[in-house]
């Protein structure tokens, strides 16, 4: 059965997730940029202001400003989440939207303005891992059973993990049901 | 499912034993034995069941007894009530499934519905271990066992799965564009005027 999405890639997920705002402290001084969205500026030296991620990935690239961290890509918070995950069986816990592909970006263009970004990153790998075992116990386990799963705080990234297969189990319990 | 779907095709060329239940007109070809145009009352004839499910669609009686074929029998079905997971589903018809939900909305039989419901939601399960957990590239000696719809299934998360993988070692793939976007013409034939421009000072 042919997915009626269509096959929605994570790279596609990602640059999806690129349009969020995330905050940056430029170090040129710049007028206002007119994209097709949205207008962006004017820029100032060392003044704080919000622009797109993409926008951000470009310039810090050419090291043209600071990304501010969000507050939730820290050890502290990080670990708390990952505590609060393991704590419950079923549910899952309230997780930025894209913070999978939002922190893969930051650790892979600016792992310096990220502090202990190494640890940061394992302990993502181990919230995304929790959580994946969560999908697998109370979604994909229980589709046998039911003829629809609810699964709420899943991010869009984990539910392209298991489009495909999901879309294609549940069709193949649909027609064995209906007879 | 579409009309030249080639899975439903193949899966349709399953043929059933029949036997005759009246005389039928015109159909003696189908039995190399008769020498008569017709096909006798009594007479056991394979045919496929694409022809039965046209017959029964077209004609409110039964033409054919239908017994079902040696895989929807007793002692297979015992077989897959004991342990569906090991079985080489593969190997008993290659579109077991398939071919079961097409039987079944022929000729209802709630016990045989849940036999393969059960026995599917058991085979589920192993497939969704192995789907994810497919390290190496090939894959025939996992798939063996499974017959095509389940086959699709293991296809649809393997690729679910290295897509992942894939995005997780940053090796993205190309993102094209939507086709119905508007090409770069568009900003020569002055529909958008300026180009967005970065520069710095």
């Amino acid at each position: 059965m042919e997915d009626p999405l269509g096959k929605l890639m994570p790279s596609e997920v990602e640059f999806i997730a690129e349009d969020a705002p995330i905050t940056i402290t430029p170090n040129f001084q710049a007028g206002v940029f007119l994209f097709l969205k949205e207008r962006v500026g004017p820029f100032k030296p060392q003044r704080p202001m919000e622009v797109p991620m993409w926008l951000a990935v470009s310039l810090r690239r050419r090291d043209k400003c600071v990304i501010h961290v969000p507050e939730w890509l820290s050890v502290d918070a990080l670990t708390t989440k990952l505590e609060e995950e393991k704590m419950q069986q079923k549910q899952f816990v309230h997780m930025p939207a894209h913070f999978q592909e939002i922190s893969s970006i930051l650790f892979d263009v600016a792992s310096q303005d990220v502090p202990n970004s190494e640890e940061c990153r394992q302990l993502i790998q181990a919230i995304v891992d929790v959580r994946t075992a969560k999908i697998r116990q109370g979604g994909l386990d229980d589709m046998k059973d039911s003829l629809a799963i609810q699964l709420n705080n899943v991010t869009q990234m984990e539910i392209t993990s298991i489009r495909q297969f999901a879309c294609h189990a549940m069709d193949a319990f649909n027609r064995l049901s209906s007879v | 499912m579409s009309y030249f779907d080639i899975d439903d095709i193949l899966m349709q060329e399953e043929r059933l034993p029949c036997v005759a239940s009246i005389d039928v007109i015109k159909m003696g070809s189908l039995d190399p034995s008769s020498a008569t145009p017709y096909l006798r009352k009594g007479s056991k004839v394979d045919l496929p069941l694409w022809l039965i499910k046209s017959y029964r669609e077209k004609n409110g009686e039964d033409i054919f007894e239908v017994d079902p074929p040696k895989f929807l029998g007793p002692k297979y079905l015992d077989m897959l009530r004991a342990d569906a997971t090991v079985i080489n589903l593969q190997s008993w018809c290659s579109h077991f499934f398939s071919f079961a939900i097409t039987y079944l909305t022929l000729f209802q039989d709630g016990d045989l519905a849940t036999t393969i419901q059960d026995s599917f939601g058991h085979r589920y399960l192993v497939i969704l271990d192995i789907s994810q957990n497919a390290v190496q590239d090939d894959t025939s000696e996992k798939t063996r066992n499974l017959d095509q719809l389940e086959r699709q299934l293991f296809h649809a998360g393997l690729q679910d799965d290295r897509a992942q993988q894939q995005w997780r070692r940053r090796q993205a793939h190309r993102i094209l564009p939507w086709a119905g976007a508007p090409r770069r013409d568009a900003f020569e034939l002055g529909h958008l005027t300026k180009r967005p421009k970065l520069s710095f000072s």
